[in-house]
């Protein structure tokens, strides 16, 4: 099963986090807070069931490489 | 102080002498005099003498708050042996651990207590009190049969075990001198207990707060001392504090919100002059409460096993909600840095303390000599405080406390915070790692008859009330949370659920 960058954006949208979101553009230049960030890992970790505490910034920079990086641990 | 004395003549003999008659320990259903009650102390410590118990030796009493409790403390004191308070309901496994760390060689228990199976190498005499077969052996001493032992000034009097918030129970004693009114200036100066004072403390004996409100600023001070023997409950303290009617309360924060929710109308009605937090930092929010509807003034005090006396509090007439006041002279504070530099004013640091009743050393590391810590040594309490001008305020235990992007985060600051939230009961903050950076995570039980609140709604109430760096970035919920049997939350195991 992958994640898919709608996913990723789901669970942004959830966190109150207003949108709309490009995928392929740093989320930190968008209007997500360093806060939001983590958030988002954290209720991903929920939803999926899976461990993202060894995350790296640069892993979850954008929505893509946020979708890449959760899918590679399903 | 006399160079050579007896902390239970020290204690009791003036009160005996000025008025025998005067009630020393009320219950619900019993009533005790200074006469009877140094009696029975001098029952008990011949009991101990004629059973060739030797100076020094630990007695572990593990018993309610009870007459019983008293006469085995006081009389062990008496004849120069180490009375070892513990919780009689704590499970037989941990009993074994604090009857083998102290090396007991006697216990005072009830047949109701896990401790009345406990065994351990050292343990030769074990005295249940709730059975006739004690009743008959206690009264058939005299309590005239032995004399009381002297001590100096840095003799060993009783030990207290920790509560183990943070692991393993740790023996901390201290010397008998810390137990006379003279060096307790929080009840003294403070509270400026009298004879006409009532005191009840729901913190139990085996607690050093306990063990401090009843003995020393209670009996010590000629008061009469309240005893609920039971586990405290909504029903039980209802029907204590409307028949016993005391002056002085001392809780845990979480009893006083229970009374709070469901005692106001009696505390209002009670005659109670004022009510003493301690244990845990008092939430701003449930101090300002407390006040608001009961026009009783709640003072959090601040001590630890280590000192035995609060040595920071507010002042009964002075009482800023969300902070621990001022620090109470002879007993001096500083605040400092990880250099061990003082702080600048408005910024947190460690706490460290002097003063007149240091615990010597623990018990693990115990010297021959039972000479105290050098004079005008400073103790590290574990605990980061924020000082304004004299006024200080709790941060939080240095142990829990973490930075995210480079701020101190207190798991303190945000659980007052969130438990301001009409749908939370209770809630502990600790810190996880998510990219790279520990971040604070939230454990929260929601209150009766709320299923289900989204963590959206939780975010931004945190968010419009905390700085960013401390809004948590996970929510978990549970029914319960883990503690210590003192209501202390454990940390460490909130890793684990």
């Amino acid at each position: 099963m992958a994640v898919t960058t709608k996913d990723i954006m789901r669970i942004f949208k959830e966190l109150g986090v207003e949108g709309p979101l490009d995928p392929d553009v740093a989320l930190l230049d968008q209007g997500v807070d360093s806060i939001d960030l983590p958030r988002a890992a954290a209720a991903i970790e929920k939803k999926y069931k899976i461990d993202l505490s060894d995350a790296k910034c640069e892993q979850l920079k954008t929505i893509t490489l946020f979708a890449k990086f959760v899918s590679s641990k399903l | 102080m006399h160079k050579r004395f007896n902390p239970t003549v020290s204690l009791l003999h003036k009160h005996l002498i000025a008025d025998g008659k005067k009630t020393a320990l009320l219950g619900i259903d019993q009533r005790i005099s200074y006469a009877s009650l140094y009696e029975h102390i001098l029952r008990y410590a011949s009991l101990l003498q004629l059973k060739g118990i030797n100076k020094g030796d630990r007695i572990l009493i593990a018993l309610p708050d009870s007459p019983e409790f008293i006469y085995a403390f006081l009389g062990s004191l008496y004849i120069g042996m180490i009375p070892v308070p513990c919780n009689d309901s704590m499970e037989k496994d941990a009993i074994e651990f604090i009857l083998r760390d102290s090396g007991a060689t006697a216990l005072f228990t009830a047949m109701a207590s896990p401790a009345a199976k406990a065994t351990s190498a050292k343990l030769k005499h074990c005295y249940h009190t709730d059975t006739p077969e004690f009743g008959i052996l206690a009264a058939s001493v005299s309590p005239g049969a032995c004399l009381p032992a002297e001590f100096a000034p840095d003799t060993l009097g009783f030990m207290l075990y920790t509560s183990g918030s943070t692991g393993l129970p740790k023996g901390v004693p201290h010397a008998a001198k810390d137990l006379l009114p003279e060096f307790n200036s929080f009840a003294v100066d403070v509270l400026k207990v009298v004879p006409e004072d009532i005191i009840f403390s729901v913190s139990k004996m085996y607690f050093g707060f306990g063990l401090l409100n009843t003995i020393s600023s209670g009996l010590g001070l000629g008061a009469t001392i309240v005893l609920l023997p039971e586990k405290p409950s909504v029903t039980n303290l209802r029907h204590t504090i409307s028949t016993c009617r005391p002056t002085l309360l001392f809780a845990v924060p979480a009893i006083h919100e229970m009374l709070l929710e469901n005692a106001g109308e009696i505390l209002i009605s009670s005659g109670i002059r004022a009510c003493v937090s301690s244990g845990e930092c008092l939430p701003k929010a449930l101090c300002t409460a407390f006040m608001a509807k009961t026009k009783i003034p709640i003072i959090d005090a601040f001590g630890s096993a280590e000192t035995f006396h609060s040595f920071i509090a507010n002042r009964p007439h002075d009482v800023v909600p969300g902070t621990s006041g001022h620090v109470i002279p002879p007993w001096k504070v500083r605040l400092v840095n990880d250099e061990n530099r003082p702080v600048p004013d408005g910024q947190p640091g460690y706490l460290e303390v002097s003063g007149p009743c240091l615990f010597p050393f623990y018990w693990k590391d115990r010297k021959d000599s039972a000479a105290g810590l050098p004079s005008g040594a400073w103790y590290r309490t574990g605990d980061v405080f924020l000082g304004r001008n004299t006024e200080l305020s709790f941060v939080g235990r240095s142990d829990d406390m973490f930075k995210s992007d480079g701020n101190w985060v207190s798991p303190v600051r945000i659980e007052q915070v969130l438990k301001t939230h009409p749908a939370i009961k209770d809630c502990a903050v600790c810190a996880r790692v998510f990219m790279g950076t520990h971040r604070p995570v939230a454990h929260i039980v929601l209150r009766e008859g709320i299923s289900e609140i989204l963590e959206q709604d939780l975010h931004v109430f945190a968010r419009t009330r905390l700085p960013a760096h401390m809004g948590p970035v996970q929510y978990n919920f549970h029914e319960e949370l883990p503690k210590t049997i003192s209501g202390k939350i454990q940390r460490f195991r909130l890793k684990e659920i």
